[in-house]
């Protein structure tokens, strides 16, 4: 054999070794993601030093670390939202109890094998552990629901039905897993305006009403040229403390901040009383609409709106009836 | 004429030195990685962009402050070169003065194809280039600037490792003064006072010289704070550099 038949000879070699180690790594890291598959966002919870020590560390990198922050918020609030609806989350609550652990990975080894043609119905005892699971996911749910602060027996302007509707609290508990993130960012970068508006999104989800007032004050403080803090803070006094005097108040300073939507200064001629209560919350529901830059928000206040009008609509249809 | 010849010729070196020019790849690779993790950001991917780009112009700046800086004052002593120089009708601040401002020249070269590449993002991304980033970037050289002249400063005094670790703990402690100061205004009347006012007057105040936060988020400063920053950061640059020649003076190049 010639020279440069070994020298080809050898490098066909490194090639078939190049390719059967990038095979291998390729198997392995599939291997290693179906086992991440069954980690859970809750299990690990935030500890984090105070901001003080953040800002410190970061070296003069505060306003990239709050970046940082601000994407892993995201995530995980978008990680756990998904985790209250499925399997996953329902293991979490059976840590340390192994024959239901057990019972729940047998549940998730048939989901996996038979994939979307899985049924519930084809395992009955799967079933029944799920079933389980789930009653006592519920029960969990309401428990934390049953915490939650009573709406105030009167808040001028909004029907019952509204109201009801806003104090669901569906996600109660679910602020305390992503408050030590949010709570970091905005000390570290006080001038960054969306995660306080996103902070105080989810305590309205959540009922956490003195801590949302607390998050859009000290975001109002830092940017004052931002008329969303007063109008949220306006609409927070409204709709959860029932206090038009201060709603007032913030109404009008949001209308002397530049760039202010015009339905906020109609907003502030309805509650000087010249309105009734229905158009003032229509008013307020469409210009959260307008101004929304989400679709899914949009979508939802949407169906608000809708819901009000056929509300009404029967209501009306009801007083005509002889 | 003899410092505008060192200096050509430490720009010419050192823009073809080969470390320098791989952080400066995986400067801008940072920069374009940020559009993806801007993506992430639930539509602040815009902020996101000019946040980390400015933060990766700093940091792989100080990188190349630290391994340009300390390696030419390294790299002339061990080839000799230094002797070869010196013993020419030349004067030792000169040298100095020359290998610095090369250098100079090599950084400016570097944060503007850095700032080039961010505000080509941003163009991209948001559609229209944000000039008011400049007043940071410009900053962020004086910034690297002053951590090279402390490079230079060290390495004229310690082996090459001891100066990038003096360089690396001066850019921390010059960035964490400022807690410092608010530590000797909370508690006045401890006993060690004076040495902490001492640490924050000598430690050059690298906050001062920080901008990114500001023109990122559009808050409002003072007029002429970059006019006095760059006063600041230029006062401390001839200080050092003084230090340096004199440091340099004294060595045996004979």
């Amino acid at each position: 054999m010639n020279e440069t038949v070994q020298k080809y000879i050898i490098r066909i070699l490194f090639v078939v070794l190049i390719l059967t180690l990038c095979v291998i790594v390729y198997h392995t890291q599939t291997v290693l993601d179906q086992d991440r598959e069954v980690q859970f966002v809750n299990r690990s919870p935030i500890f984090l030093p105070n901001a003080k020590i953040l800002s410190a560390l970061s070296m003069g990198h505060a306003s990239s670390l709050a970046d940082m922050f601000w994407i892993r918020s995201v995530l995980y609030f978008g990680r756990r939202v998904m985790d209250d609806e499925n399997i996953y989350f329902l293991y979490e609550l059976y840590d340390g109890d192994s024959e239901k652990i057990a019972a729940v990975a047998d549940h998730h080894h048939h989901f996996h094998s038979h994939g979307e043609n899985y049924t519930e119905h084809s395992h009955g005892h799967q079933d029944d552990v799920h079933h389980q699971l789930s009653t006592e996911y519920l029960q969990v749910l309401d428990s934390l629901r049953a915490s939650a602060p009573q709406p105030p027996d009167t808040i001028p302007f909004l029907d019952h039905a509204t109201v009801q509707r806003l104090f669901e609290f569906k996600s109660r508990g679910l602020m305390n897993d992503v408050f030590p993130l949010m709570d970091r960012l905005i000390r570290l970068n006080p001038y960054f305006q969306i995660p306080y508006l996103f902070s105080v999104y989810v305590m309205m989800e959540t009922g956490e009403i003195d801590w949302a007032i607390r998050v859009l004050k000290r975001g109002f403080e830092y940017n004052r040229n931002n008329w969303k803090f007063p109008f949220y803070l306006g609409y927070i006094y409204w709709v959860y403390k029932g206090d038009i005097d201060t709603t007032y108040d913030y109404l009008l300073q949001a209308v002397n901040i530049p760039d202010c939507k015009p339905f906020v200064g109609e907003l502030l001629i309805g509650f000087s009383g010249q309105m009734n209560r229905h158009n003032v919350t229509e008013l307020y529901l469409r210009g959260l609409m307008d101004s929304a830059e989400n679709d899914q928000v949009k979508d939802r206040i949407s169906k608000l709106l809708s819901q009000i009008h056929s509300e009404d609509q029967e209501l009306e249809n009801r007083q005509d009836e002889p | 004429m003899s410092v505008l010849t060192i200096a050509m010729n430490t720009f010419r070196e050192s823009i073809r030195n080969r470390v320098m020019i791989n952080i400066l790849l995986f400067a801008v690779g940072l920069i374009l990685l940020s559009i993806v993790l801007g993506e992430w950001s639930l539509g602040e991917q815009i902020k996101v962009i000019k946040d980390f780009g400015l933060s990766a112009m700093s940091i792989f700046g100080l990188l190349i402050a630290i391994f340009i800086g300390i390696r030419l004052m390294v790299q002339e002593l061990e080839q000799r070169t230094i002797y070869l120089i010196a013993s020419k009708p030349i004067r030792r601040w000169e040298i100095v003065l020359g290998k610095y401002s090369g250098l100079a020249l090599t950084l400016i070269v570097n944060v503007i194809l850095m700032a080039v590449t961010l505000l080509v993002v941003n163009l991209i991304i948001e559609g229209r280039i944000d000039l008011g980033l400049l007043p940071a970037v410009f900053l962020i050289y004086i910034e690297i600037l002053l951590i090279v002249a402390f490079a230079l400063f060290f390495s004229s005094l310690m082996s090459p490792q001891l100066s990038a670790l003096a360089t690396l703990i001066l850019y921390m402690l010059g960035h964490l003064t400022n807690f410092l100061y608010e530590y000797i205004r909370v508690f006045p009347d401890k006993g060690f006072h004076w040495l902490l006012k001492g640490i924050y007057y000598i430690v050059p105040n690298l906050e001062k010289l920080n901008l990114k936060m500001a023109v990122v988020d559009h808050v409002p400063q003072p007029p002429h704070v970059v006019a006095w920053a760059t006063a600041y950061g230029l006062c401390y640059i001839v200080i050092v550099l003084i230090l340096t020649a004199a440091v340099f003076n004294k060595k045996d190049l004979k």
